[in-house]
C-alpha cells in the first residue's frame, strides 16, 4: 500500500480488533454445551437439557426472513421452567445468547399464556416465542437467563 | 449543484441494487468468522454499503446516498427481504446512506485523496450501519459491541480500499 496513512490507519484497526477479540475470548463466561445459567440478583442456578426436555413441543414460528417456519421438539414453557427452579415472583426474563444477543418476556406476558418456550435444538438451548409476528424473540445457543 | 443525468440514475439504481444481492454472496463467508468471533455481523454490510459509497463518490451528487438508502429500504420491504429488523428495515439501510453524504461533505473540505475518502466512508456507512443494526435488532453492549463496531470499521476498511479500486476503474466510464 502506497499510503501510509490509510497503511497506519489499518494497522491501527487490526491491533484493535485483535486485542478486542482477544480480552473477549478472556473474559466470555465458559459455559458447557447445553447448560444455561439461570441467574436473579445473587441467586445462581444451572439449567441442564434435562430440565427442558420436558414434553413435546410444536408450533410456527417465524424467520429473520419473515417466513413461517413448522418447529417440533423437545421443550418446556419458559414459566413453567421458572417455576420448577423456584423462581415465581418477577418482572421480566432476558434470555441471553452466545454472541450477546438477547430478548425479553414480560411476566404480565407469561401470566397470560404467551407460548414462550426454552426448546432442546441439537444439543443446545434456544427460546421460541410462537405468536411473535417476526424474529426478535427467537434466540438460539441460549447460554443464559436473567430474572429480574 | 452538479444536475443528474439519465445515466447517473442508472448508475445508482444499478448500484442500490448490487448493494442489496451482493450481501448474500459473501453472508456464508462472512458468518464463518463472525460466528468464531461470537458477534451477529458486520463483515457483509461493509461489502453492501461499498457500492453506495462508490456511487456517491463518482455521481457526486449531493445526499445521493440517503437517496439511494431510502431506495434501497423500499426495494427490500417491497421483496419482504426485512430480515430480523421488520419493518424498520428501511432506517437500516438509509442511514448508511445519509452518513456516506454527511462523511463525504466533511472529508471534501480536508486534504484527502479520493482513495482515502472512499475508504474512510466505508468505514463510517459500515460502522452506523451496524450502530443501527445494534439499536434496533441486537442491543449488545460492553465488550462484544467494541469488537462487533471495530470489525465492521475493518470491514468497511478492507471493502473501501476495494472500492477505491473501483472508482478508480469505473471513473472514466461513467463521467
Amino acid at each position: 500500500m502506497k499510503n501510509k496513512r490509510l497503511l497506519a490507519v489499518g494497522v491501527i484497526l487490526l491491533v484493535t480488533v485483535a486485542l478486542i477479540a482477544g480480552i473477549n475470548v478472556m473474559y466470555r463466561d465458559k459455559i458447557a454445551a447445553g447448560i444455561v445459567e439461570l441467574t436473579a440478583g445473587d441467586k445462581k442456578v444451572s439449567i441442564t437439557l434435562d430440565d427442558i426436555t420436558a414434553g413435546e413441543v410444536k408450533g410456527v414460528r417465524v424467520n429473520g426472513k419473515g417466513e413461517e417456519i413448522e418447529v417440533e421438539g423437545e421443550g418446556i414453557l419458559l414459566g413453567t421452567l421458572l417455576n420448577n427452579k423456584g423462581f415465581k415472583a418477577y418482572n421480566k426474563v432476558t434470555v441471553i445468547s452466545d454472541d450477546s444477543y438477547f430478548a425479553e418476556v414480560s411476566y404480565d406476558e407469561i401470566i397470560a399464556g404467551t407460548e414462550a418456550y426454552i426448546m432442546e435444538d441439537e444439543g443446545e438451548v434456544r427460546l421460541v416465542v410462537f405468536g411473535d409476528s417476526n424474529s426478535k424473540r427467537s434466540v438460539s445457543n441460549v447460554k443464559q437467563i436473567v430474572v429480574e | 449543484m452538479k444536475k443528474p443525468r439519465l445515466k447517473t440514475y442508472i448508475f445508482m439504481a444499478l448500484c442500490c441494487t448490487m448493494g442489496l444481492f451482493v450481501k448474500k454472496i459473501i453472508n456464508p463467508f462472512a458468518n464463518i468468522i463472525t460466528d468464531s468471533l461470537h458477534i451477529p455481523g458486520g463483515i457483509s454490510t461493509a461489502f453492501s454499503t461499498v457500492f453506495i459509497v462508490v456511487a456517491v463518490e463518482l455521481v457526486g451528487v449531493r445526499w445521493s446516498g440517503s437517496l439511494m438508502g431510502l431506495v434501497q429500504g423500499g426495494l427490500a420491504l417491497a421483496m419482504g427481504r426485512v430480515g430480523s429488523m421488520g419493518a424498520l428495515m428501511p432506517i437500516g439501510y438509509f442511514v448508511p446512506g445519509l452518513v456516506t453524504d454527511l462523511a463525504r461533505m466533511i472529508l471534501l473540505k480536508t486534504n484527502c485523496t479520493q482513495t482515502e475518502r472512499v475508504v474512510f466512508m466505508n468505514m463510517a456507512a459500515s460502522v452506523s450501519a451496524a450502530l443501527t443494526a445494534n439499536t434496533l435488532v441486537f442491543h449488545l453492549k460492553g465488550i462484544v459491541l467494541l469488537l462487533y463496531l471495530s470489525v465492521s470499521a475493518i470491514s468497511g476498511f478492507a471493502f473501501g480500499l476495494m472500492g477505491a479500486e473501483l472508482v478508480r476503474r469505473v471513473k472514466k466510464v461513467i463521467r
